[in-house]
């Protein structure tokens, strides 16, 4: 009887609970070609946890895989896998996304014209400023 | 105790019901749409569950199942103004996670 009763007990003791905590999405390009992945995660006993800077080593593994471009698209999952009896578990942080490339830097830039007519307003608006000071 | 029989039906009901759909995180992205761009936008949803029984779940591949399904539905476009739910509806001795992802499909000009 206890032969039988022990197999399945240290199958559930031993396997993993995953959960989520939060989810969270930013807007998502139309060019998906380059994606990019970061993962954090940081084993917890008896939650004896001092910090939680090993989520900020997500920023700088995103920023690594797209060195010239912006990350956009990125789904952010913060989850916890509890193991053994809950005693243990792992805090883990997510994150997919696409790398969308910079503009070319030879494009032309964008230029506002002033016009004769502008440039005198402004000259007046300038002038009253001035006269209010 | 005649009352508390006629009574005690009502309390439960309201108890167990005002437990049954629990909404955990509502989260709502950036959108840089201009007036004319949000009317020409398209709302688009998209939803993935997982079933637990007692709480045991091995993955939460779910969510990345509703962030692919948001990705195909807008394929050629941009996706903004993005609403990202994750919520519980609660069962006997079991519940669903649900994650809701609703958003605004543009295409580029």
């Amino acid at each position: 009887m206890m032969r039988t009763l022990i197999y399945p007990l240290i199958c559930l003791l031993v396997s993993s609970c995953a959960s989520i905590n939060s989810v969270s999405l930013t807007p998502i390009p139309p060019t998906r070609n380059a994606p990019v992945r970061a993962q954090k995660s940081r084993v917890i006993f008896l939650g004896l946890n001092f910090d939680n800077d090993f989520v900020d080593g997500v920023v700088d593994e995103l920023r690594r895989q797209c060195p010239n471009g912006k990350v956009t698209g990125l789904l952010t999952k913060d989850e916890t896998i509890n193991y053994f009896l809950f005693f243990v578990y792992k805090k883990q942080v997510t994150a997919n996304g696409y790398c969308v490339p910079n503009a070319p830097m030879n494009s032309k830039p964008k230029t506002t014209r002033v016009s004769h007519l502008d440039s005198e307003l402004l000259g007046q608006a300038n002038g009253s400023s001035n006269e209010a000071i | 105790m005649k009352q508390f029989k006629i009574w005690l039906p009502i309390f439960s009901t309201i108890a167990f019901a005002g437990c049954a759909h629990s909404l955990h995180m509502t989260h709502v992205s950036d959108s840089a749409l201009s007036h004319a761009e949000y009317s020409k936008s398209k709302a688009i949803e998209a939803r993935s569950e997982q079933f637990s029984f007692l709480g045991f779940t091995t993955d939460t591949d779910y969510v990345d199942q509703a962030y692919s399904k948001l990705a195909k539905s807008c394929p050629n476009g941009s996706i903004e103004g993005i609403t990202t739910e994750y919520s519980t509806d609660l069962g006997f001795l079991s519940w669903t996670n649900i994650v809701n992802m609703r958003g605004l499909c543009t295409m580029q000009p």
